[in-house]
């Protein structure tokens, strides 16, 4: 796992790319989808169970039929609502997904964020070393100016008794 | 009649409904056709459901598996005087028709295989319903466990590039 794996230095970790974050929206997008259709299903199933229990409660409907068929009916509803209880289940389930990508994107965000800012504090240590190097490369020559200074005009001198 | 066909990106998933339609209280007379077997007392209603198949599997990588989710839309009307029973079923392909055929094929469990009188049609008819509610439950636990899958691997330090930082 990465996400939550040690980060930091004499660390192996993941490197990540903008598009990580575009590939889980991606996922999170699908599992949406199930969780929504897993809804409607649930819900076509209840409409179906209500339907038939009130078909037969009603006045109107023959009782050749009713008394017949109580008991295929019972047992209809019941596999009905065993079908709707394994949709609700699942629907927990994609539900559960739905909110770990969630967590897991933002997590990537902060590790890109943070992948940011470490680029940036490499960029300044490297620039701090540069300056160290540039100072010193100034101090030697304000050293030796006024003695190539002196040397030159020396030797100019000496030239002329030449 | 779109939304059956094949689509590349689904748009209208979206749309799930149940509609029904009781009469069961004696009908005007032009309502009714006895030799049709239709005594005009009857109920109606019209569902869809879902389902989610499998419709490419790669054996290299797993997120490159493809499934598509299936719409179905069933109509179904009983007439209780005759036990005269009408299906529309609309699905992309073939497969929840045999599934009906090996139900009703004489074969089959044998108080589904008699349409002799009002009683049993209309049993036949509920273990139909439940034939259709079991094909939308069936591969869903897969879908998502694949999903689950494929999640985990996305995070996965398995297939990115690993960063040593030097310091």
């Amino acid at each position: 796992m990465a996400v939550d794996g040690l980060r930091g230095p004499d660390h192996a970790y993941r490197q990540y790319q903008w598009w990580d974050i575009q590939d889980l929206q991606h996922w999170h997008d699908k599992t949406n989808e199930v969780v929504m259709v897993l809804n409607a299903n649930a819900k076509v199933l209840r409409a179906l169970c209500r339907f038939y229990s009130n078909l037969i409660a009603r006045k109107d409907f023959p009782d050749t039929l009713k008394t017949s068929c109580e008991e295929h009916l019972a047992a209809f509803i019941s596999q009905l609502d065993e079908i709707s209880a394994d949709f609700d289940m699942q629907l927990a389930r994609a539900k559960l997904l739905a909110n770990i990508i969630s967590d897991r994107k933002q997590l990537v965000l902060q590790h890109l964020q943070s992948q940011v800012s470490d680029r940036t504090e490499q960029l300044n240590k490297n620039l701090e070393r540069e300056t160290v190097v540039m100072r010193i490369i100034t101090i030697l020559t304000l050293i030796y100016l006024p003695a190539t200074f002196v040397s030159v005009s020396r030797c100019s001198r000496c030239e002329r008794f030449l | 009649m779109m939304v059956f066909g094949a689509q590349s990106d689904a748009r209208d998933l979206r749309f799930s409904g149940f509609r029904e339609q009781i009469r069961l209280k004696l009908p005007f007379s032009g309502h009714s056709a006895p030799n049709l077997g239709r005594s005009g007392k009857h109920f109606q209603l019209c569902y869809n459901l879902k389902g989610v198949q499998p419709k490419q599997t790669s054996s290299e990588n797993i997120k490159l598996d493809e499934w598509s989710i299936r719409d179905a839309a069933i109509h179904h009307q009983f007439d209780v005087e005759f036990g005269t029973t009408l299906w529309i079923v609309t699905k992309g392909s073939m497969d929840l028709r045999d599934r009906y055929e090996e139900l009703t094929r004489p074969a089959a469990r044998s108080d589904n295989e008699s349409y002799s009188d009002t009683a049993a049609c209309f049993r036949s008819s509920l273990a139909t319903h439940l034939l259709y509610c079991q094909w939308s439950t069936e591969n869903w636990r897969r879908y998502l466990v694949w999903l689950e899958r494929v999640v985990e691997q996305e995070v996965s330090v398995t297939y990115a590039h690993i960063f040593l930082i030097q310091c």
